[in-house]
């Protein structure tokens, strides 16, 4: 028996790998030390096939580096690429500076180059709006989270041998198959072959909440994205047990007249927690800006309409006017859809203007740890979420993420945190105001976490993982 | 012999529906015979593209007006027929031009126009019913929720149907059913059984092949039918919620106008990109070419699940000797071929889906098969009208 593992997501992505992304990359790496019998496949959807890759390349593909190639100094390049982009103004250099231009210049001069958005705050402006626009920089287009038709052209050199099966072979792809391989073409190797295919769903949220998806007809597409895989998986990944719950459900809501493949949830995994003591010298930027800013509370996550900011928002919005000292609310997220309005009141709102409220992107997993371990506590306040990895990623770090409750954010982070209703406005303020102003209350639900909360590596995931593919390749 | 005035409410010089076709093969059963037939349809003119010589088109806005509905235009187009003086006339100029011996009614819409013409004493009147369209128009009705006006329509048109039973002469029906129902109202000899059928098959085994390959090389079922919303209720409401139980790569080949309305209806939108995937939808196709695409597939279906009176595609599903999963509906009229061995009757939607995968899938497993069928005698036109030619010969 071979495995064959579809790397066709993790080679099209050039940028900080978001939850699929990293599933995909830790479970290959893992997979690769674990099993002999392992060979890596990307879909070539100029002639619909899939070929072998040789190692070499998946050892390029996997590497850290490849995630950071063009984007790292080059996503902020319109404002400032010596730092990841930082949404505040309390930036203390452009404070002086403001301050001092303010004092020598006429009051009329000065509202003038306000309006003009040619000042501060035009600056700042730009920056919300355009911290997710990210350029390639040899074509300058707005491409660089994918390859560019260059890179593709040298990847179709490196995977020229076409897969060719065998029934007793499995063959696994747990990537944004719905971006990349279309699961149609994942059937016909099954038909041909006889092979044993097993697939991966991270959450149902485009059918169950489609007015949150960035397209109105996604929901309609990912129906029949899980419908074809419910034709064509033996086993599928599902990320928590929500997720698998949803999946049954929605196979036994389609009726698809077929044995239906096996579920089996496998949680996800932490962070890989290292010892971090030097940033290289973008991270470091950022993260000196972010020490002088004092205590902050984090959020990871996309900003979409999802994710509930909102909520965020009005309660460090009420704070700020009802507690002398408040931390700084960091968002750390690439910027998704929906949230126009969201940013635009941000923008002008108080919080944001005596910087108790920032956004920040494009950050390295070194920077990123430094930040988890240093926060006050987290947040994660989304309306609904597949698993929730920096949940548990900050709980890793002996942190509580005060959560959602009606979603796998229980799961993700062992039920050892608030879990909140994420549209319960009073209970979240409540909550976050008593982790503030009330040390012994933080401390002594990070004690519990401490001894209770079991860290997940994502070598254990992968062991869990490969039993299944195990399973899988005996039972069915 | 004969002279026929056959009135109907549609042209029949291109045959798109099942209605027509079985106005068209009455006609030319009846001209085999050496009658003289005139075809006059009275008809919307919107509705239909070519006509013939003797053919009253009628403006759609003419019948426009408050209590206008599309699903009873035909009703209206009747009413409105009869109260047109042109259209009276028009049929006075036939009847003065021809000394016609019969007239020929097909559909019961025209039947208060005919009922005030004044008829030479030999004329008869034939009705000639393809259903019993008040229980057909009022299950369609009722679908669009109760009112007062519906309610109103369904009690005339039931008013008019009966008329049209009583005040003619002789009544053609289409299935045993029918003719118990047309027997309560009129003696059982003026009652002439005449089911459809279907015509014989006209294509190569060659071009099924072609077919086949074209659709993939994987077996594929057939779905046939008119722009009529029966037709694709009845393919929902028995493939619910959606085509979800077929692979990737199986598909239903949706023949004729139906699939100009099979998107729209409610059922389905739940999986519309899933099942658009799945369907694949010709069009209109000339009658060899159908046999063709039959003859290439793995089973035809007949998923009715509502309508009167027997239903012209399940006569050509039997002529092609495929496999047929078919609801006991799309059987009226042909109870006698529910126990052939290439035929399962199943009224269940999760029974029929599950038999239509499993055929497919059986289908995959072995070699296709594109045999020409063995015509069968009792399911021609000229066998189910022997009846119509013998009542029109005997009765002059």
């Amino acid at each position: 028996m071979t495995v064959y593992m579809n790397l066709s997501t993790a080679i099209a992505w050039r940028r900080h790998p978001v939850g699929v992304l990293r599933v995909e990359r830790e479970l290959a790496r893992e997979l690769k030390k674990l099993r002999t019998d392992i060979q890596y496949v990307r879909f070539d959807s100029k002639s619909n096939r899939f070929n072998i890759l040789d190692e070499s390349y998946v050892n390029e593909v996997l590497d850290d580096r490849w995630c950071y190639k063009h984007t790292r100094g080059s996503t902020n390049n319109d404002f400032d690429s010596d730092s990841a982009s930082i949404c505040s103004p309390q930036l203390p250099a452009s404070s002086k500076f403001k301050a001092g231009i303010k004092k020598i210049m006429p009051a009329k001069v000065w509202i003038w180059l306000r309006k003009t958005k040619c000042w501060y705050y035009g600056w700042e402006y730009k920056k919300i709006y355009t911290h997710d626009t990210i350029k390639d920089p040899q074509t300058n287009s707005n491409l660089a989270r994918h390859n560019s038709q260059h890179e593709l052209n040298l990847i179709e050199t490196r995977d020229v041998r076409e897969l060719s099966l065998e029934k007793k072979d499995v063959f696994v792809s747990v990537g944004a198959d719905w971006d990349h391989t279309p699961i149609q073409y994942i059937f016909d190797l099954k038909s041909r072959y006889g092979c044993k295919v097993v697939l991966s769903c991270y959450d149902l949220i485009p059918i169950l909440f489609p007015e949150h998806t960035v397209r109105i007809e996604l929901a309609d597409f990912f129906k029949k994205h899980f419908v074809d895989m419910g034709h064509t998986a033996d086993a599928i990944f599902a990320i928590s047990d929500k997720t698998k719950d949803d999946l049954s459900h929605f196979y036994s809501k389609s009726r698809i007249c077929r044995p239906l493949p096996i579920i089996e949830s496998i949680p996800l995994a932490g962070m890989n927690k290292k010892q971090i003591d030097v940033l290289d010298s973008f991270d470091n930027k950022t993260w000196n800006e972010l020490r002088r800013s004092g205590q902050f509370v984090l959020y990871v996550s996309t900003i979409e309409s999802r994710k509930n900011h909102k909520i965020l928002f009005d309660v460090w919005s009420e704070l700020t006017n009802e507690l002398e000292e408040i931390p700084t609310l960091i968002f750390v997220g690439m910027q998704g859809w929906g949230v126009n309005d969201l940013l635009d009141q941000i923008k002008r709102s108080n919080a944001f203007k005596l910087g108790k409220l920032r956004i920040l992107t494009d950050i390295s997993d070194d920077l990123l740890g430094k930040m988890y371990e240093t926060c006050l506590f987290g947040v994660f306040p989304s309306l609904y979420e597949g698993w929730g990895l920096a949940a548990t990623e900050l709980m890793s770090y002996n942190k509580i993420c005060v959560c959602s409750n009606n979603s796998a954010l229980g799961q993700a982070t062992q039920h050892l945190v608030p879990l909140i209703h994420p549209l319960d406005y009073i209970s979240w303020k409540k909550e976050i105001k008593k982790l503030i102003t009330d040390k012994e209350y933080r401390l002594l639900i990070e004690n519990k976490i401490r001894k209770e909360f079991k860290v997940r590596s994502w070598s254990e995931f992968s062991d869990d993982f490969n039993r299944l593919l195990e399973g899988v390749a005996v039972n069915v | 012999m004969s002279n026929i005035l056959q009135i109907t409410p549609y042209p029949i010089k291109k045959c798109i529906h099942g209605g027509q076709l079985r106005c068209k093969y009455i006609h030319d059963a009846l001209v085999s015979a050496g009658n003289m037939v005139v075809t006059s349809a009275i008809y919307i003119a919107e509705h239909y593209s070519k006509h013939g010589k003797y053919d009253y088109p009628v403006q759609q806005s003419q019948l426009d007006g408050e209590e206008y509905i599309e699903e009873i235009s035909d009703y209206l187009l009747g009413q409105y027929a009869a109260k047109n003086g042109k259209i009276k006339e028009h049929i006075n100029y036939l009847l003065n031009k021809y000394p016609f011996d019969y007239v020929f009614l097909e559909h019961p819409w025209c039947y208060s126009l005919i009922d005030q013409l004044e008829l030479p004493a030999r004329c008869k009147i034939i009705y000639s019913s393809h259903n019993i369209e008040w229980k057909l128009k009022k299950g369609i009705l009722e679908k669009y929720g109760e009112s007062d006006l519906a309610a109103r329509f369904i009690v005339e048109i039931k008013d008019l149907e009966q008329k049209a039973i009583v005040g003619s002469d002789f009544c053609i029906v289409c299935t045993r059913s029918d003719a118990d129902e047309f027997g309560l109202l009129k003696s059982k000899d003026k009652v002439i059984l005449a089911p459809n059928a279907g015509a014989p098959f006209q294509c190569s085994e060659k071009r099924a092949v072609d077919w086949y390959w074209h659709f993939g090389k994987k077996p594929y079922a057939v779905f046939v039918g008119s722009a009529h919303v029966p037709n694709v209720s009845g393919f929902w409401n028995m493939m619910n919620p959606g085509l979800t139980f077929l692979a990737p790569d199986q598909k239903i080949v949706v023949l004729g106008g139906v699939g100009q309305l099979l998107f729209s209806y409610p059922l389905a939108k739940e999986f519309e990109q899933l099942n658009r995937d799945r369907v694949i939808l010709t069009g209109y196709v000339e009658k060899s070419e159908l046999d063709a695409i039959i003859l290439g597939s793995a089973v035809v279906i007949l998923p009715i699940t509502e309508g009167q009176g027997s239903n012209l595609k399940t006569a050509e599903a039997l002529l092609s000797g495929k496999k047929i999963i078919a609801t006991t509906t799309a059987f009226r009229g042909y109870e006698f071929a529910k126990s052939y061995p290439n035929v399962k009757i199943i009224d269940d939607s999760d029974k029929f889906r599950s038999e239509l995968k499993e055929t497919l899938d059986e289908a995959a497993a072995s070699e296709p098969v594109f045999h020409p069928p063995e015509p069968l005698e009792n399911l021609t036109w000229d066998g189910c009208l022997k009846g119509v030619v013998k009542l029109v010969g005997m009765s002059v």
